[in-house]
């Protein structure tokens, strides 16, 4: 009888064990399956890199002097971005929004300096002067230009989430935009899209002052159970079904204690 | 069949084998924090999830040992069960380890949504993590309901909460034990179930990528993970009752205020978890005055009561204080101590002064270190010494418990200074404006190897009955 309850136990453990093992099979697939198609998440997606470590490349920049990153960065903090020459996509519009929206914030080489980058190996300094010339910055202390070597490249453009792929067929590159701030040489903010809004910037440029900016996504229509709804037009707040969640656990555990005492049968009070 | 003194001697060799471990990690992360093992540093925070999670379930299994074995007083827990809740909990460890040894999982005890989905380990890593606690929680569920059970067996559920006493009418005897472990328990499945439903959800992202409600799922990972912590303290403080009496030869009843107490702890525990929250702007306001207040009740009168009565029955009483009764009896008066810096911390006022300092691990690891802790092992003594009854030399006795003592509150004390002055929890390495904190932690090393000596001395003392015991 004893050692039929034990086995009882054991058995049920087991029986526990192929369950979750079956399921630990399964489930990586059906993760990576679901990660795929899910619509890209701009805050998460900016948030990968945040407070990861810039690697201290050598930069050559257009008037020919080599330069360290981490000098660079040990002197004012940086906003990086990346570019090739000849885009004929979104390269100079984006370094022109971001020139717009610089010139909207003020501070540009008092307190901090832009680098601008280019990705393509066969990009020489005079091709990055003309993206200059054609983004409209004076290129000096303020705002640089330069190259570097593929290799110091890739690690940069891999530190702040930045990625290029040669497409064959048009001779030019497929890449995202973005500008990444660099402070004491980690990531404080990156800010993806393929043009600069001069309010997200802002907040940027306070996380290079060191000002912490607290960054959190709301969480959108497709959520399940939220506590709160807010209503936009009048701030008003209403609970919703997943406070009611809250209250579940407790309930259900003073019903499952009356049940357990109201159905474990008792040997009378003589016999006890 | 009833459980059998094996069944507790192996939750007792457990213990033995992963606190010490448990305690290493610990020290690991402070001699990080004192830069001397700097280029170790990317494994402080894996260690601090194996180290905080480890340990909160160590000491839930530990206390549930115990009650078990107070309960084969009154009534039959099942052997099949506990069995059961034994390979369950070593099966949980084994993939705890495996995704944070192997994976590097590293999102903290809590686990807090959405960092467990961050990109600083692999997916798989997650998932292990998951799974661990799932078995951890489902297995420890099982336990829970089969305990309450087994009290059904033998007391209505008005006589187990001892609802007569309250009213003033006649009744059976309720040990306190029983009505402290029936309070926690029904406690408990609340506890589990809002894990399970954690779990749950992050299973069902994971699968679907719809997201969720971050508030939803910081609510319910704390009324879990407060909870547990909370419970597994009541539970020892059930056994400090019940054993108290075997040695001060005065018993220990339940009466009118014990039985109020610990029914105002099972109306308000599940709330007093809120105080996790006060730092987030969007929980309702309401909700953080009630964290206030449920903070308070449902410690302060339970706590009073409990050290109240343990003063009345030790006073003048002809005590031997062997190592069993000392541990409990420091055990019991650190558990109040260390709920004073808890409660100082549910302040509101004062939490959105301490809130992520190392005032918070200071507060919780007194009333674990030198409450929880002490309390199981003092009742671990108290059971393996019953059993195999090996001579006691009183004054190596007094040597381990000096040695608990002076380093345990040491390791406290720089957690606490540290804490007073702004020293964040949960760095790593401190930056050049808190270079202070690297100070106080080198000595904490220090306190934490001589609380490790004698807890080593403790497990040579302890084990030598042990080893009789389960000889037997
Ligand atoms: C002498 C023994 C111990 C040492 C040396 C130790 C050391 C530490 C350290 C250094 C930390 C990180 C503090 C920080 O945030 O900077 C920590 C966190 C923690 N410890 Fe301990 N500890 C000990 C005992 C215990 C015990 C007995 C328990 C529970 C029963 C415990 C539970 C935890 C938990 C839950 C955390 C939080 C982990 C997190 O933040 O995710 N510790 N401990
Ligand atoms: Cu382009």
């Amino acid at each position: 009888m004893g050692r039929d309850r034990r086995r009882t136990g054991a058995r049920l453990a087991w029986t526990g064990v192929t369950l979750l093992s079956i399921l630990a099979i399964a489930w990586p697939a059906s993760v990576s399956a679901s990660r795929g198609d899910e619509p890209v998440d701009l805050l998460r997606e900016e948030s990968r890199h945040l407070y990861g470590p810039v690697p201290d490349i050598d930069v050559q920049l257009i008037d020919g002097r080599h330069v360290r990153l981490a000098d660079l960065w040990r002197d004012t903090p940086l906003l990086v971005t990346l570019f090739y020459s000849h885009c004929a996509g979104t390269c100079t519009p984006f370094l022109r929004s971001l020139h717009t929206a610089v010139g909207q914030n003020g501070g540009l080489g008092s307190e901090y300096r832009v680098l601008s980058l280019s990705f393509d190996p066969h990009d020489t300094l005079e091709n990055a002067r003309a993206t200059a010339a054609a983004v409209g910055v004076e290129p000096g202390d303020a705002w640089l230009f330069g190259t570097g070597t593929p290799a110091d490249v890739a690690r940069l453009a891999e530190a702040v989430g930045f990625w290029y792929e040669p497409v064959q067929a048009t001779n030019q590159f497929d890449h995202p935009s973005l500008v990444a701030a660099v402070r004491d040489g980690s990531v404080v903010r990156v800010l993806l899209g393929t043009t600069v809004n001069a309010s997200r910037l802002k907040s940027a440029l306070f996380e290079l002052k060191g000002v912490y900016v607290p960054l959190y996504s709301r969480p959108g229509e497709n959520v399940l159970f939220r506590c709160l709804q807010i209503d936009a037009l009048t701030q008003e707040v209403r609970f919703d079904w997943g406070m009611l969640l809250l209250v579940v656990p407790g309930l259900l555990a003073l019903a499952i204690g009356g049940t357990i005492f109201r159905t474990t049968g008792r040997p009378t009070s003589r016999e006890a | 069949m009833e459980l059998s003194p094996k069944h507790t001697l192996h939750w007792i060799g457990v213990t033995f084998i992963l606190f010490p471990l448990l305690l290493l990690a610990g020290m690991f992360m402070r001699a990080i924090q004192a830069n001397t093992l700097a280029s170790t540093q990317s494994w402080f925070y894996p260690m601090m999830t194996l180290h905080g999670v480890g340990m909160a379930g160590l000491w839930w299994v530990a206390s549930m040992a115990c009650a078990s074995r107070v309960l084969t007083r009154y009534t039959k827990p099942s052997a099949a069960v506990s069995t059961f809740a034994l390979i369950g909990t070593i099966l949980g460890v084994l993939l705890l380890l495996a995704s944070v040894l192997f994976g590097r999982f590293a999102a903290g005890w809590y686990f807090l949504y959405p960092l467990p989905f961050s990109v600083g380990w692999p997916a798989w890593a997650t998932l292990t993590f998951f799974v661990s606690l799932t078995v951890l929680g489902v297995t420890w569920l099982v336990w829970t309901l089969d305990l309450l059970r087994a009290i059904a067996r033998k007391y209505t559920i008005s006589q187990a909460l001892g609802w007569h006493y309250i009213r003033g009418v006649e009744g059976p005897d309720v040990p306190p034990a029983i009505l402290i472990v029936t309070t926690s328990l029904i406690a408990a499945v609340a506890c589990l179930l809002a894990g399970v439903a954690v779990l749950l959800l992050f299973y069902y992202e994971m699968l679907t990528g719809t997201r969720n409600d971050a508030l939803l799922m910081k609510n319910l990972t704390f009324l879990f993970g407060h909870l547990l912590v909370n419970l597994s303290l009541y539970l020892a403080v059930a056994v400090v009752y019940d054993t108290f009496p075997h040695y001060t030869g005065r018993p220990w009843h339940t009466n009118r205020v014990v039985a109020i107490s610990w029914n105002a702890v099972l109306a308000i525990v599940l709330l007093a978890y809120f105080h996790h929250l006060y730092m987030d702007f969007v929980q309702p306001t309401s909700l953080q005055y009630v964290g206030q207040i449920a903070s308070y009740m449902s410690s302060i009168p339970a706590a009073v009561v409990t050290v109240f009565g343990a003063v009345t029955i030790v006073y003048r009483a002809p005590v031997r204080w062997s190592l069993g009764f000392t541990l409990l009896f420091f055990g019991l008066m650190g558990w109040g101590i260390g709920g004073l810096g808890a409660v100082i911390d549910s302040t509101i006022a004062l939490n959105s002064k301490f809130h992520n300092t190392l005032w918070v691990p200071a507060h919780f690891h007194s009333y674990m270190i030198e409450g929880l802790v002490l309390m199981v092992l003092g009742y671990f003594y108290h059971y393996c010494q019953e059993r195999a009854r090996m001579p006691e030399s009183l004054p190596f006795q007094k040597t381990i418990v000096t040695l608990m003592l002076v380093g345990g509150y040491g390791f406290l004390l720089m957690f606490y200074l540290a804490g007073a002055q702004s020293v964040p929890r949960r760095y790593a390495i401190y930056p050049a404006e808190l270079s202070h904190g690297a100070i106080y932690a080198g000595i904490a090393v220090v306190f934490a190897a001589v609380f490790l000596l004698g807890l080593l001395f403790y497990i040579y003392e302890t084990g030598r009955n042990w080893v009789r015991a389960y000889g037997a």
